[in-house]
């Protein structure tokens, strides 16, 4: 896929209105009639390099430091005149004859591109962010926790036990029962001590959160359960977000906290809609989804309008996080039982959630590149040493998936679009 | 603007190449590389400096629910 030059009717940005999708799709080929140019690669000097641009913007990847960028059109032209072999000099004049920017910018861009296109590796390794328990594996039967507790938890292929005070134990058993495993050994051994006012949390003995209220403890376990249960995994890619089947494919909604990821989330799992995750996007090598059955976080916004679909969230207990948000948990009705990318549509949303009242959703469609920064923006973790193969990989499924943004003011106006879409 | 420098882009039929390649093949590359030269330098003139690091091991980290993630890690 990556390479392929056959111009796409890319760039529309529609109001969807009682049209059905394709109709305004058609109708707008017509207003926005220009053709763009689809992500090519192109062949530079520098052959730990490579350089693919689309419109007006360029993916750069250094093959030696494993670091991807997005570059405007000054820096893609800035990198073919350094591939060229063109003196400092050289490209300096160039720029200047091509752009209005002061000789200061201009010596700024010049250093930073040559720091991008450095052929020497750094130290640090993508498999830094790995959390530490993951390399303390409990391998134990029966250890002296373990006899202590019957809470012992399956989420994906990761194992958990938590013990703690009777109080937290009891809320922790409420929330997760759905996911309450007897087993005789688990991976992650996890410890909820009380010392004075500070709440301590251990992982396989080491600490790894403190807090000092009793509300923020759950949040904090329920997110490492999360994150530990796709770090066992043999994930390759993971972004934040929420991913869903649905009857076609996969729908995945990426995006930073309050986008309203969590809630369409939850208004989207119906029978036709299963969920892998409402946080975490977790990718194996073949772009299949990892399911990780852990209950949907709801921030306080949402409450009311998502208590109308699940009346039991108005009794849910409220939990609190360190940055001071308050939320609720509550179970869907589904989860998907396994990926089923292979052969099935992908459809890529990200949601823009605002205050700001609109009669319909805002669709645009998004190209290869910005798909990929706004991926990258929410938050992402791989599973591997970036590759030109693997990222080659990625790029041709970005560009075999369908990417929209959507701005929206509330979830009917997203189920309407994705019901046209999925 | 970018639109028009796009559109002559696409004009000219410029498509990436392979590397392991006959002589014209080669010529070609060379074609392609000075066609894209010549398209960023004219939308150079029209488009901002700012470019980010998209993925590098030093921003790779398990994505959390809170305020800043993303380009910040949250602690």
């Amino acid at each position: 896929m990556v390479g392929g030059s056959a111009p796409e009717k890319l760039g529309l940005t529609c109001y969807l209105t009682r049209f059905t999708w394709h109709s305004v799709t058609f109708s707008l080929s017509f207003i926005c009639n220009f053709n763009t140019m689809s992500l090519t690669n192109v062949s530079l000097k520098t052959k730990d390099l490579s350089l693919y641009v689309e419109n007006d913007k360029g993916l750069l990847f250094n093959h030696t430091s494993c670091c991807l960028y997005n570059l405007p059109a000054i820096s893609v032209f800035t990198v073919l005149l350094i591939d060229e072999g063109l003196s400092k000099d050289k490209v300096l004049i160039t720029l200047k004859e091509k752009s209005d920017l002061h000789i200061k910018e201009l010596f700024s861009l010049y250093w930073t591109i040559l720091d991008m296109l450095a052929l020497q590796g750094i130290k640090l390794s993508y498999a830094d962010g790995q959390y530490p328990e993951l390399y303390t594996l409990n391998t134990k039967s029966k250890s002296t926790l373990l006899q202590k507790t019957n809470n012992t938890y399956q989420v994906a292929g990761a194992t958990f036990s938590i013990f703690a005070h009777t109080e937290l134990l009891q809320d922790i058993t409420a929330l997760l029962a759905p996911r309450i495993q007897q087993l005789k050994s688990v991976d992650f051994e996890i410890l909820i001590t009380q010392e004075a006012e500070l709440y301590c949390i251990y992982s396989n003995r080491i600490l790894i959160e403190q807090c000092t209220k009793y509300l923020e403890v759950i949040p904090l376990i329920i997110d490492r359960l999360q994150i530990l249960a796709f770090q066992k995994s043999d994930y390759t890619f993971c972004f934040h977000g929420a991913a869903l089947s649905t009857p076609s494919g996969n729908l995945l909604l990426p995006g930073e906290s309050g986008a309203g990821k969590s809630t369409l989330s939850a208004f989207l799992v119906d029978k036709d809609h299963r969920l892998y995750s409402d946080e975490i996007i977790a990718l194996n090598d073949n772009f299949e989804i990892k399911v990780i059955p852990l209950p949907i976080a709801i921030k306080s916004g949402s409450w009311q309008i998502v208590a109308e679909k699940y009346p039991l969230l108005a009794q849910a207990k409220i939990w609190h996080r360190l940055d001071g948000r308050q939320l609720k948990y509550l179970w869907p009705t589904s989860f998907a039982e396994a990926s089923l990318h292979t052969g099935n549509k992908t459809v890529l949303i990200h949601p823009q959630y605002s205050d700001k009242k609109r009669v319909d959703a805002k669709v645009t469609k998004l190209s290869v590149i910005d798909t990929i920064s706004l991926l990258t923006a929410s938050g992402y973790q791989l599973g591997f040493e970036l590759n030109i193969e693997k990222l080659e990989k990625f790029i041709a499924f970005i560009q075999q998936s369908t990417n929209f943004r959507i701005d929206y003011n509330n979830s009917e106006q997203v189920t309407k679009v994705l019901g046209s879409i999925c | 603007m970018v639109k028009i420098i796009v559109a002559e882009m696409m004009s000219n039929q410029i498509q990436g190449n392979d590397d392991n390649a006959s002589p014209s093949a080669v010529e070609n590359t060379e074609q392609t590389r000075r066609g894209f030269l010549n398209t960023f330098g004219k939308l150079a003139m029209v488009t901002p400096v700012a470019m980010t690091v998209l993925m590098s091991p030093s921003t790779s980290a398990a994505p959390k629910s809170c305020r800043g993630n993303g380009r910040w890690k949250c602690t």
